[in-house]
Parts: C-alpha cells; structure tokens; sequence
C-alpha cells in the first residue's frame, strides 16, 4: 500500500463572509502512507502544498511515487527517523541503495535517469520539509548546512522571442556523477 | 405506459416491505416453498409475483434501476435485504445460520475499506489543519502591528479553524 488515492476529495479555500467553509471542486489526490499503514505526515503536507500550486492529479501522482522511495528509506533507516535527521552522507546513502537495487533476473529496478528524478524531486520536498517545520541549516547551498545542494541557473530560449527565461535547477553532489 | 411504471414502482417498495418482514419475522414464511426458492437468486425475486402485496413480474433490469431511484441504498442496499432474507429463513429452517462465508468476507472487506478511505481522508484533513496554523502561527510571530490588531486576527484564524474542524468531525460545513 504504497500511494493510495482518495476519490473525490474537497478541500477547502476561505471562510466566506456568511461564516461557512467555501470548497473547491472534489477530485481524486494520492495519499502517502508508510510501509506499516501509517500515514506520513510530511509528504501528505507536501501534496497539500502541490494542490495549492494547482497542479493536476496525474503530475502529483508522478512526484509523490518519486518522494515515496525516500519515506521507506527513512522508515527502514535504523539509526533515524525523521526526515530532519537527513545528512550529506544518508542522502548519498539513499541514493546508492536505489542504484544498487536489482529484480531477482539482475535487471537495474530504477534506470539511471529514473534514479536522477527521484533524487532531484526528493530534494524538492526536503526543501518543503525545511520550510515547514521551520528548520536551520537543514538544506541548502550553503556548507554549514547538513544537505549541501548545488544549484545552477541556466537560460531557457524561446524560438522568435529574443527573451530569456532563467531556470535555476536543484541538485547534489552524488547525482551529477550518475551516468 | 403511465399505469405500468406506477405498478413497477409500488411492486419494488412492496418487495422491501416483504423483505424487511422477512428479516424480522421469518417464522411465519418458512413453509413458504415458493418465496424460499425465489430467494436464491436476483432474477428469481425480480419475477416473484404476488397479488395480495401488489407484487407484479418485473425485470431484473427494472428493479436496478427503479431501486437506485426509490430506496435510499440503491440496488446494493435492495441485494443486501434479499441475501439478509435468505439468511433469515434458512436460520429458521435449520435453526442456525449457514451464512457463506465469502458472502460474510466480502462484506467485512468492504466496510473495512470504507472506514478506512474515512480514517483518511480525515487523517488528510487534519494534516491539513496543523499545516495552516503553522502558517498562521509563522506570521502572527513576524507580524508588527498593535495588540487590537493581534486579537482581532486571532480571531479571524479561530473561527476558520473552528469551521474546518467541524467539517473533519461531522462532514458539516
């Protein structure tokens, strides 16, 4: 039971004037849960946060399967269990295990790219972990922090428009030797 | 064409009605060789005819649709008083129940998976709940304003939360 779905869910937007709850329109969201049945906190906070951004069910479906590898590693992790309790040297850790993990016929579970994505959306909601439970030198550019990330900007050309859209993409040390 | 349809429709409510009776009286229709058979099978109450009742022949197709209109269940409410029925009768024939058990299973499973689509989507609810006072909490720390200003939205955030709560708890708005 790794990401359910919850059919037709409402969630609400404001408290309108009359006092009563004003919702959006009922759709289907992922529901991340533990390997144990528990429900996890942070990703289902993290999906909340994706629905405000106003994406489609499909797109989280895609980035809470990606973010779910990361909630067994750290519920099977038998030396923490927060995702705040994360380092340079687990991250790397977890990485390597999806690299390393192969089917019964020795056939790569995740490709290298695969690999690639998961790590790159896990770092994304890392970053939302940090965000929400208000924490210091958790992640960041910056050494002092306990994940060092790797940011770049690169320019996006659009064909007949002499405009540029700046992208800045997020990465860490262990995935740019992938490949 | 009009009078047919009404009689369909009296037929369905009259057939609850026996059902329910049924359910709560078995006794007085065990002898009943022809209600017991009609029992086993979906198509085989949709033909029961029955003048006394108003209870006329109708399709099976009929009842489906006719039963999601008139009965608060549907049709899968309608086949749970015919298998209940059933079950009813047999106990008092035999004087204990002979309930299949993939019949029991399968509903058991299916309640479970209700409840827990509740649990959570409750669950998300509240999650939901302590993540927007986190926010609310975050900016009345970075706020500069006066104490009435403070209070007032103090305010403000307790009766949303009050309103979201009631909501998660009884699915009221």
């Amino acid at each position: 039971m790794p990401v359910t779905k919850l059919k037709d869910f409402s969630r609400w937007s404001h408290l309108g004037f009359d006092g009563k709850l004003t919702f959006y329109k009922p759709r289907d969201i992922p529901f991340v849960t533990y390997k144990n049945g528990m429900p996890c906190h942070e990703a289902n906070m993290y999906i909340h946060k994706l629905l405000e951004d106003g994406l489609k069910y499909q797109t989280i479906l895609t980035y809470a399967n990606c973010i779910v590898a990361l909630v067994y590693h750290v519920e099977s992790a038998t030396h923490f269990n927060r995702f705040s309790d994360l380092t340079d040297a687990t991250f790397r850790l977890f990485i390597q295990g999806m690299q390393s993990e192969k089917h019964p016929n020795c056939e790569k579970v995740k490709s290298n790219n695969r690999v690639l994505e998961v790590g790159i959306r896990c770092l994304k909601f890392l970053e939302f972990v940090q965000e929400c439970h208000g924490l210091k030198l958790f992640i960041g550019t910056d050494k002092a922090n306990a994940i060092t990330v790797v940011e770049t900007t690169h320019k996006i050309s659009f064909e007949g428009s002499r405009h540029k859209k700046e992208v800045t993409s997020t990465s860490h040390l262990c995935l740019q030797n992938i490949n | 064409m009009r009078k047919n349809k009404e009689n369909n429709q009296k037929t369905i409510l009259a057939t609850e009605a026996l059902l329910l009776e049924i359910i709560k009286s078995p006794d007085g229709f065990k002898n009943n060789d022809g209600l017991v058979k009609v029992l086993k099978s979906q198509g085989g109450l949709a033909k029961y005819k029955d003048a006394e009742r108003h209870i006329g022949a109708v399709a099976i197709n009929t009842v489906k649709s006719l039963s999601e209109l008139l009965l608060d269940d549907g049709f899968d409410g309608f086949e749970r008083l015919r298998i209940n029925a059933r079950d009813a009768i047999e106990k008092a024939l035999i004087g204990k129940i002979k309930k299949s058990t993939t019949e029991v299973t399968r509903q058991k499973l299916v309640s479970t998976e209700k409840t827990l689509a509740i649990t959570q989507q409750s669950n998300f609810l509240l999650n939901t709940v302590i993540k927007e006072m986190r926010a609310h909490l975050k900016a009345m720390a970075l706020q500069d304003g006066t104490d009435e200003e403070r209070l007032k939205r103090y305010k403000d955030i307790n009766k949303k939360v009050e309103a979201q709560l009631n909501y998660v708890n009884y699915g009221e708005v």
